[in-house]
């Protein structure tokens, strides 16, 4: 063992050793009554590190991966924190399986690295899988969104309001977008310039074709008689191309079956195969 | 290195646990915690549970029963507590996968019956009869299981609510969530008229129709290659107990190298976790 550790060990003693013995409890109990945001605690010490940490990485990921965050629904702290788990639970992971495959100390260090790099590089993966998913779920629900608002249009409503009244029947990945609509409509702007906001921030074209119709509408208005015919075959056309989209995805999962057919196979020749081999191979040594 | 490194960090950590706590006597902010709300799968388990009329607690017990069983005869037939722990996990996900098959029919049936009654209420519609009086009668054209349910509340409509309000919360009774748009439509009619609210019925009707095909679909594709990869799978286990019986001389070998076992046990396993996930696929309706 190294001198180092004893003196690691002898420093971690005393400090042990001050607190149980030397530390005078009065002293430190005024102090936090009349200074409340003093640290005293090692524990408190930690956290408040770990508050500084996650709002330094928070800083650091920056505008538009936090609003991509609250668009889908994950809690910001919740993904700081696995930006700082991830790197370290690969690092430590690496290095433990170098060291287990009696690689030397340095080269275990750059295995480690590695490792961390891929933890960080899954984070990453993770997220953008979770907008892919919000962002299906957003596209499969317009057609149904585009029925609705043709039902409140024709029923009535005010383009303004048929909007406010659909918000209750989308699913969520629809439903947040016209919340952050509302929200700014009720603040600083008027109906008009918030839609534009949020057009200028959608990406996915179905969405952005029936926010066009729907401020052609509102800026427009809509005569009595052209009501019934309001907003056209969208939802049909819409529900086609959903249609066709999801029929060509199913080709998509025949591959992974035929692959699970042939682990299946591999397991035959495991349980079958290593045994009888070993038979074979003792009778013949015998012989 | 390693030695100083785990002094430190152990010693630091015994250190942080014994540190002194001065505060315990001032107040803290109360922390609330939060209710989780149900996750997908949860939903769609009691769905699931609901259209076979099983009670949560018993398919917990059937879940443990088939771990137990799958367990004990693992175990008298390789006589490996590693393998037999694994394949408790697997008569754990069997119960899942089969209750997953259980439930198919019935959410079938019902998801017809829902289509029925929609095109049935659009027709009344058509021919100009009031909306109270149509849902009245497109029910009364229903079968069971949907009948019941739709009698009743419509019945419920005589107390404190009203027919879009119950119909809407059909919604969660049955984890269909048409139900809540049909409540709205209704209510909608309710309020301008049915002549004009018709049209959305048979825009209902023909968005389910299209979602049906797309269901059939899948699920005939998918079939083919998953009763293949069902019946090779199955066939793992059963070579086993076959050996036993046929070739104990090949067995007892499988049995004196453990890794055989658990490597097979293991991709058992896996084989098992792709069965269902695309068993899900096989039964999966994605309504509106």
């Amino acid at each position: 063992m190294p001198y180092g550790s004893y003196l690691a060990l002898g420093v971690s003693i005393s400090a042990l050793l001050y607190v149980t013995v030397f530390w005078d409890r009065g002293w430190a109990y005024r102090k936090s009554l009349f200074d409340p945001n003093r640290v005293i605690n090692a524990k408190e010490l930690l956290v408040k590190f770990l508050a500084l940490l996650t709002g330094l990485i928070g800083n650091l990921i920056g505008a538009k991966a936090k609003s991509q965050l609250n668009d889908v629904g994950i809690d910001e702290s919740l993904f700081i924190k696995q930006i700082i788990i991830a790197p370290l639970v690969g690092f430590v992971g690496g290095m433990l399986l170098a060291l287990l495959l009696d690689v030397t100390m340095s080269n275990s260090i750059w295995v480690g690295v590695i490792f961390a790099l891929i933890g960080l590089f899954l984070t990453k993966i993770s997220l953008e899988r979770e907008i892919r998913i919000y962002r299906r779920e957003a596209i499969q629900a317009t057609p149904d969104w585009v029925n609705i608002l043709k039902i409140n249009l024709i029923a009535g409503d005010t383009v303004e309001n048929a909007v406010w009244n659909s918000i209750a029947f989308v699913p969520n990945a629809i439903q947040k977008r016209l919340i952050n609509i509302k929200n700014r409509c009720e603040g600083e702007m008027d109906f008009t310039n918030s839609l534009k906001h949020e057009i200028s921030k959608t990406e996915e074209s179905e969405i952005l074709s029936v926010y066009n119709q729907v401020l052609a509408y509102h800026v427009a208005g809509i005569v009595d008689e052209e009501r019934p015919n309001v907003f056209g075959n969208m939802s049909q056309h819409m529900a086609k191309i959903y249609s066709d989209k999801s029929r060509a995805a199913i080709e998509g999962v025949k591959g992974p079956i035929v692959l699970l057919i042939m682990v299946a196979f591999f397991r035959l020749l495991v349980s079958i195969g290593v045994p009888s081999l070993f038979l074979m191979m003792r009778r013949l040594l015998n012989q | 290195m390693i030695y100083i490194f785990l002094c430190i960090s152990i010693s630091f950590a015994v250190y942080i646990y014994l540190s002194p706590k001065v505060r315990g006597t001032l107040k803290r902010p109360i922390k609330v915690k939060k209710v989780k709300d149900k996750n997908k799968s949860q939903l769609k388990r009691e769905q699931q549970l609901m259209l076979i009329n099983m009670a949560p607690k018993d398919y917990k017990r059937w879940q443990v029963i088939g771990a137990i069983v799958l367990l004990l005869m693992n175990f008298v037939l390789t006589l490996n507590p590693i393998s037999a722990v694994i394949y408790a996990y697997i008569g754990y996900l069997l119960v899942d996968i089969l209750l997953t098959l259980m439930a198919r029919k019935p959410a079938m049936i019902l998801a017809d019956q829902t289509q029925q009654f929609i095109s049935n209420l659009g027709g009344f519609l058509n021919t100009g009869s009031n909306i109270t009086v149509a849902i009245n009668d497109a029910s009364l054209q229903l079968r069971e299981p949907l009948r019941s349910h739709v009698r009743l509340a419509i019945n419920e409509a005589k107390g404190q609510k009203t027919i879009p309000e119950t119909i809407a919360g059909l919604a969660n009774v049955l984890y269909i969530p048409v139900y809540d748009l049909l409540g709205r439509l209704i209510g909608k009619g309710m309020e301008s008229g049915q002549t004009q609210i018709s049209f959305a019925f048979e825009e209902l009707r023909i968005r389910l129709q299209d979602i049906e095909k797309i269901i059939l679909d899948r699920a005939n594709t998918v079939g083919i290659y998953l009763w293949w990869l069902i019946g090779i799978t199955a066939f793992g286990p059963l070579s086993d107990v076959l050996m036993r019986l046929m070739r104990d001389d090949v067995f007892q070998i499988s049995c004196t190298v453990p890794a055989v076992s658990i490597v097979s046990s293991v991709i058992d396993a896996l084989l098992i976790l792709g069965i269902r996930k695309y068993i899900r696929v096989y039964c999966e309706r994605n309504d509106l």
